[in-house]
């Protein structure tokens, strides 16, 4: 059971670190791309940094998921060694993740209103007139195109493995 | 009972009553403290209906009743199934302590600072004049209408949430409290 536990919770990790790494190496082509359809719609290219808008790996884009990895690891490390704390924390976090990862789900599922929710709110109007489907879809653009599958993927996995993982302390 | 499980038990079942009593007490009183609040925004020489475009409300929606009995109900069941060593009541406790430590802790924060999230609301507004509302004073119009206990039991249950959850989650993992469940 420990090992199952163990397995899919480096599988978690791995997923939680493999966006940041695509956004690492990626993220300045769709960065140029956005900023490439702002012009096009007559917008200055700066509205993206001041609404802090980004599409690389900087700032919380890299440490957030890089600390859910880390605490996934720390768990598999302490569910192979097979400590008291285990399973409770094992419940705890896997938990926690569960939910975490509902709401990333849910805001990239509504990007385009939340960003253009955030421009109108900005109260400038040359922001309320952006529109902020093409500028996400020139964003996409400057990623590979397998980067929707790798999307996808990681839910499957980061949703599929929390639950066999909390499964297997529950049962435990 | 081991002391940590009966420490825990005790936390819930307080958790539970908090959850009970505040949306209740909201519920009843809610009305007359919105339109206190509106009265005193108008006083001001504002539309009453800035509060609402602004997303400061002192009346509950039923929904947010609703969900604040549902997890009132989620905590009295895991205290029960605590007290009677009933072995699922640790691991759910477990699972769902700490999604109400960061989801409930998250809400509850927005009351226990209701007027710098208020004020903060108002600073942000694209309208100046709104920008120039006396915060303090909405607060206080709204705060008459509600009894005088809620915001130290609205403060008590912000305390239960964060720090209690935390501490459920610990006692239930102490060698003592695992003599207790089967």
């Amino acid at each position: 059971m420990n090992a199952l536990t163990t397995v899919m919770q480096l599988l978690v990790a791995v997923a939680f670190l493999s966006i940041p790494l695509v956004r690492h190496r990626y993220g300045a082509a769709a960065t140029a791309r956005a900023q490439a359809e702002l012009a096009r719609q007559g917008v200055r290219t700066t509205v993206l940094a001041e609404n802090g808008m980004r599409f690389d790996a900087g700032g919380h884009e890299t440490a957030a998921p890089a600390a859910v990895a880390a605490v996934m690891a720390a768990l598999a490390a302490l569910n192979l060694s097979g400590g008291d704390w285990a399973r409770p924390l094992t419940l705890v976090f896997q938990a926690l993740v569960l939910v975490v990862n509902c709401l990333i789900l849910y805001s990239q599922l509504t990007a385009a209103t939340s960003v253009q929710a955030a421009f109108r709110r900005n109260g400038d109007p040359m922001l309320a007139r952006i529109d902020v489907p093409a500028l996400l879809k020139a964003a996409e653009g400057g990623f590979p195109s397998w980067t929707w599958t790798l999307q996808n993927v990681r839910h499957a996995v980061v949703f599929g493995a929390s639950i066999l993982a909390l499964a297997a302390a529950a049962l435990a | 009972m081991p002391v940590p499980v009966a420490i825990a038990v005790t936390l819930q079942f307080l958790l539970a009553a908090a959850f009970l009593i505040i949306p209740i007490t909201v519920w009843i009183t809610g009305g007359a403290a919105q339109h206190a609040a509106e009265t005193e925004v108008v006083r001001q020489g504002h539309p009453a209906a800035v509060l609402v475009r602004h997303g400061i409300r002192f009346k509950e929606e039923r929904w947010e009743f609703a969900l604040a009995l549902g997890i009132a109900a989620v905590m009295a069941t895991l205290a029960w199934l605590n007290l009677t060593a009933h072995r699922s009541g640790r691991i759910l406790s477990w699972i769902i302590e700490p999604v109400v430590l960061l989801a409930a802790g998250t809400v509850t924060a927005g009351q226990v600072f209701a007027a710098r999230y208020t004020q903060a609301a108002f600073a942000r507004s694209d309208d100046p004049a709104v920008r120039d509302i006396d915060t303090h004073a909405v607060i206080a119009a709204a705060s008459t209408e509600f009894p005088s206990w809620l915001r130290p039991l609205v403060l008590t249950r912000f305390a239960l949430t964060t720090l209690g959850s935390l501490l459920v989650i610990i006692l239930l993992a102490t060698p003592e409290a695992g003599t207790h469940f089967p």
